[in-house]
């Protein structure tokens, strides 16, 4: 991110830019891997800003939280944002279409019934929950460090994060084929995420660390996790008119089966922003390595394409100039 | 509390105690599989229904899993499923497995246990019955063997904790949980409502249907189990319970031939096999579960049979006979079989009585039907049938004469006798020395004269008769006398010949006829002639004789006695006149006298050589020839004439003129000097 000053329509017009490009921070697990980095410096902004960003893509071999979804599809993600001074409110919705958002069991007729299909061992990497359409509701703090001598200083930024999607199943015999139980629960995931920053000689070293706890209800095992990763990123390459990055995520997911490191989840973005229409155009590779007692490690190659498109509106006041810092 | 209430409260818990039924293991975390086993291999069409669980798996595809998935992290289910196991083996066993409609109970075998046919569990009416079988040697199902709960158990509630290997043969109808420690072989085709859990080892799968999901799928039989053989037969299976589409098939045992089980359960068709066939009906829904029926025995009875007599029952022996029996409801081919059958009828399988009777008499005939599926009836209206005796016709002998003194034979015969013919002789008078034989020969010789009418009876071997009358004559036998060679005496000198006769049967008897000489008596009884004639001349008598059967012979004897003791006379030269006749001609009246001159009166002539014309006659008495000529001719005949002492002479009578070859003969014997003595020759009297 470039230093900018200037009038206020260039103002708004390079906090525009930058939010844009902000985008480019690919959210690496455990965030979705179509939900864009939506950090903005409150230095960039005098007032309140608003931003509204949708993001529709498709993916292969995705999954929700270290969790592998039976399968791929399309996804889409509207994220509203708000900010104001150091804070940051956001409300996002997303959904993915992978064919799961309406589980439904079959139930054997047996005593007492069972419900198919098995979900995996106690020990083992669960499965995604039917992903029906999740909530998420955000708060966040920024706040600075000093940076360098003759730098500004950094802003991080700590966040609360809750969600919650309903999951419902419908249990259908299996001999018959009629609907036999209809269940409503939920999975509902708490956590928090600080962003990290420390120097190492010469270099700055961009991070977050997240911690989330995930419950789960109305599922045939409901399968709480507790999350606890670090995300390095590594500086941006820029070559031609893409920005090339990198993330690298280790941590430990609990209920697996084991115990200490068990996620090592690389991801590599191209990122390419469209002047004329103002739309980011994603690719992210992100190869999921995940351990878990019964499988060992396994590896997901998730494969995402999307775009974003982002509308802010200055709510109050005007973009003040000042310092910003690209992460 | 009081001591009775203690004892009480004691009696009640020992009786609840008594009556506890075992629980079921829990399944933990391998209740979701129907099939777990360290290695499993399937060939064929097997489908799982719940989870496939196994480190190695081979054989899916072609084998499917419905409703699970297969699953290789399966080290939590085996720890489950041996718990499971170790907590069946450790239960305490209070039945020995035997008999059928177990109650819930713990039951156990030592020894390598097989089992044949439907096992029944019988659930007494409690939902939550937990039957437990300690297989501790090794089990086998028997091919086409079932298991089966009744009043109101559940199938999941069966558990087989096996210590080694189980089998489950083809075709078999298993239920409950089978937990082997060593392993599980499905024979092809066999069926599991359950779960077939191995704790080290292979399950081995052959086109099998293992479901863990299923209800109790309850079959039930038709209350009619009786069919009729050759008759329509269509029962119902029914089920409950089955996810549609059900599909009933034959779990075990073999239907009689023309009857099936339809995919619907209809049991239908006509058979004509008899017998019980017991099978039992396996229903297979959309969710590859399985019931089994209770063991449903048809039996195929006989249709009813009836027989209908022909009506006519009269034949006649040795003609021929055709007469049907008739038959409703015998299965086709059927066989008529009958008894007390006259000799030569012959009932052939269809019911056609016939043949040619040999036999007669009144036979109260029993006739039987039997089906091609042995069903039998016998009828119970005798058919009494009459065989009439054949007509026999009584062939006699064409030969009807017969010489007394000369053997006689005439050969009867027959026709229409069956078997030996015997011939009897019914009466009538038999000359002596003849008789009957049984063959129908009347032979011998008899001396009797005269003509005999028989009556012959021929009877066969039914007792039938011909009778006949036969008429023959025996004639008299030829009869000789012979005269005495001495045919001259002499006055004075006693004379006695005696005639001796020949061919006399019996006594001969002699009689005389003629005039004998003066002193001669005539031929006595016994043939002498005796007496000293007194005169002289030929004397020819007629001496007959005649024996007992009035036979007779005679013989002319002429006697010439001469006078004083010289011989006989000579004869005289007797010569006729006209030494030529006039030649006859056609149709004009003739006659002619010849007179005999010399030799002793009266005379007899006779033709001896050639023939006089035709029309004419000559008297031998008078010697005239006389008559109407139908010819014109000479006379060309020789005749002899006879005086009263047998002196004969003979004149010759030969056409006036010679014939042409005469005439020839005549000029050679001229030119050769002999024609005078021919010539001489003509017409004159030797």
């Amino acid at each position: 991110m470039k230093k900018s000053a200037g009038s206020a329509h260039a103002l708004y017009i390079v906090v525009a830019t930058v939010v844009s490009l902000l985008a480019t921070s690919v959210a690496a697990q455990p965030r979705p891997i179509f939900d864009p980095d939506d950090a903005v410096d409150p230095r960039q902004h005098d007032g309140a800003l608003f931003i509204s960003r949708l993001a529709l893509g498709g993916g292969a071999n995705l999954t929700d939280d270290y969790r592998p979804l039976r399968n791929g599809g399309g996804f889409f993600q509207l994220a509203n944002s708000f900010y104001w001074k150091q804070i940051q409110l956001d409300y996002k919705r997303s959904k993915i279409f992978d064919n799961d958002d309406k589980v439904e069991l079959q139930r054997c007729g047996c005593q007492p019934p069972i419900d198919f299909p098995t979900p995996p061992s106690a020990g083992s990497t669960p499965l995604a929950p039917p992903q029906s359409s999740k909530d998420t509701l955000q708060f966040a703090f920024y706040y600075s460090v000093p940076g360098r001598a003759a730098e500004p200083p950094v802003m991080l930024r700590v966040r609360l994060t809750g969600s919650r999607q309903n999951i419902d199943s419908v249990v259908r015999s299996f001999a018959t084929q009629e609907v036999v139980e209809r269940r409503s629960g939920r999975e509902q995931s708490f956590g928090v995420n600080a962003d990290i920053y420390f120097r190492v000689g010469p270099h700055n070293v961009w991070g977050e660390v997240f911690y989330a706890r995930t419950a789960q209800s109305g599922m045939m095992a409901n399968r709480s996790q507790s999350e606890l990763a670090y995300m390095s990123r590594f500086p941006a390459v820029v070559a031609g008119p893409l920005i090339l990055r990198a993330l690298l995520t280790v941590g430990a997911v609990t209920n697996r089966g084991v115990t200490g490191l068990n996620i090592v989840n690389p991801a590599f973005e191209a990122f390419w922003h469209l002047q004329t229409s103002r739309a980011n155009l994603h690719l992210v590779w992100s190869p999921q390595s995940t351990r878990s007692g019964t499988g060992g490690w396994e590896t997901h190659q998730q494969l995402a394409l999307f775009v974003d498109r982002a509308l802010f509106v200055h709510l109050f006041g005007s973009p003040a100039p000042g310092v910003s810092t690209t992460r | 509390m009081s001591s009775k209430s203690l004892i009480a409260i004691g009696l009640l818990f020992a009786a609840r105690a008594g009556l506890a039924q075992p629980r079921p293991p829990s399944l933990g975390t391998a209740a979701s599989f129907a099939v777990l086993a360290t290695a499993v291999t399937s060939s064929g069409p097997t489908v799982v229904t719940g989870n496939l669980g196994g480190k190695s798996i081979h054989g899916f595809p072609p084998g499917v899993v419905l409703l699970g998935t297969a699953l290789h992290d399966i080290d939590d289910p085996l720890r489950d499923a041996t718990a499971a196991y170790d907590d069946l083996r450790t239960r305490t066993c209070d039945q020995t497995l035997k008999g059928d409609g177990l109650a819930p109970h713990v039951y156990c075998s030592s020894t390598p246990f097989t089992l044949q046919g439907t096992l029944t569990l019988d659930a007494q009416n409690d939902p939550n019955a937990v039957w437990i079988f300690q297989m501790r040697a090794g089990f086998t199902a028997a091919p086409a063997s079932a298991v089966r709960v009744i009043n109101g158990g559940w199938e999941g509630n069966v558990f087989w904790q096996v210590n080694g290997q189980a089998a489950l043969g083809e075709g078999t109808a298993f239920i409950g949980n089978v937990i082997a420690s060593k392993g599980i072989a499905f024979g092809a085709g066999a069926s599991l409502s359950g779960r077939a859990l191995v704790l080290g080892g292979t399950a081995t799968l052959s086109g099998n249907s293992i479901s863990l999901c299923c209800k109790q799928i309850e079959v039930f039989n038709p209350a009619n189990t009786a069919a009729t053989a050759g008759s329509a037969f269509r029962e119902v299976f029914t089920q409950k319970r089955a996810a549609p589409p059900a599909t009933f098939s034959l779990g075990s045992g073999t239907l009689p031939d023309g009857i099936r089980l339809a995919a619907d359960g209809t049991l239908s068709g006509s058979t004509t096999q008899l017998g019980k066939f017991p099978i039992t009906v396996r229903v297979t829904d959309a969710a590859h579960c399985t019931g089994t029926s209770a063991t449903y025995v048809l039996t195929v009875g006989c249709a009813p049979i009836t027989i209908t007599n022909p009506a006519i029952d009269r034949g006649v022996a040795g003609v021929q006979f055709s007469q049907t029996f008739m038959q409703t409801g015998a299965v086709r081919p059927f066989t008529f079989t009958a008894s007390h059958l006259p000799a030569g009828l012959k009932l052939e399988e269809d019911g056609t009585l016939h043949g040619e009777p040999t036999q007669t008499g009144v036979f109260p005939i029993t006739v039987a039907v039997t089906g091609a599926n042995n069903c039998s009836f016998v009828s119970p209206i005798i058919y009494t049938l009459t065989i009439d005796c054949q007509p026999i016709t009584v062939i006699v002998p064409t030969n009807t004469t017969g010489t007394a003194g000369v053997g006689f034979s005439a050969q009867f015969g027959q026709l229409g006798a069956i078997g030996t013919p015997t011939y009897t002789f019914a009466g009538g008078p038999l000359p002596t020395g003849v008789t009957f034989s049984r063959s129908g020969l009347l032979s011998g010789i008899t001396n009797e004269t005269g003509c005999f009418t028989i009556t012959v009876i021929v009877t066969d071997d039914n007792c039938c008769t011909g009778t006949a009358q036969y008429k023959f004559c025996i004639g008299c036998q030829t009869i000789t006398v012979v005269p005495p060679v001495t045919n001259s005496g002499i006055t004075g000198v006693p004379f006695c010949e005696i005639f001796m006769p020949t061919g006399i049967l019996g006594t001969a008897k002699f009689t005389s006829d003629g005039t004998l000489p003066a002193g001669l008596a005539p031929v006595t009884s016994v043939g002498k002639l005796c007496g000293t004639p007194t005169q002289t001349g030929c004397f020819t008598i007629i001496v007959t004789v005649t024996d007992t059967n009035g036979c007779t012979a005679s013989v002319q004897y002429t006697l010439c006695i001469t006078n004083g003791g010289g011989g006989p006379p000579p004869c005289p030269p007797i010569v006729g006149s006209p030494s030529i006749l006039p030649p006859a001609v056609n149709a004009v009246a003739y006659l002619q006298t010849i007179t005999p001159s010399g030799g002793t009166a009266p005379y007899t002539f006779a033709v001896i050589g050639g023939a006089l014309p035709a029309g004419l006659t000559l008297n031998p008495a008078t010697g005239t020839i006389s008559g109407i000529p139908t010819v014109s001719a000479d006379f060309d005949v020789v005749i002899r004439i006879t005086d009263a002492i047998g002196c004969s002479g003979t004149v010759f009578y030969y056409p006036t003129i010679p014939a042409i070859s005469e005439w020839a003969l005549i000029a050679l014997m001229i030119v050769l000097g002999f024609g005078g003595a021919l010539i001489t020759q003509r017409g004159r009297v030797f």
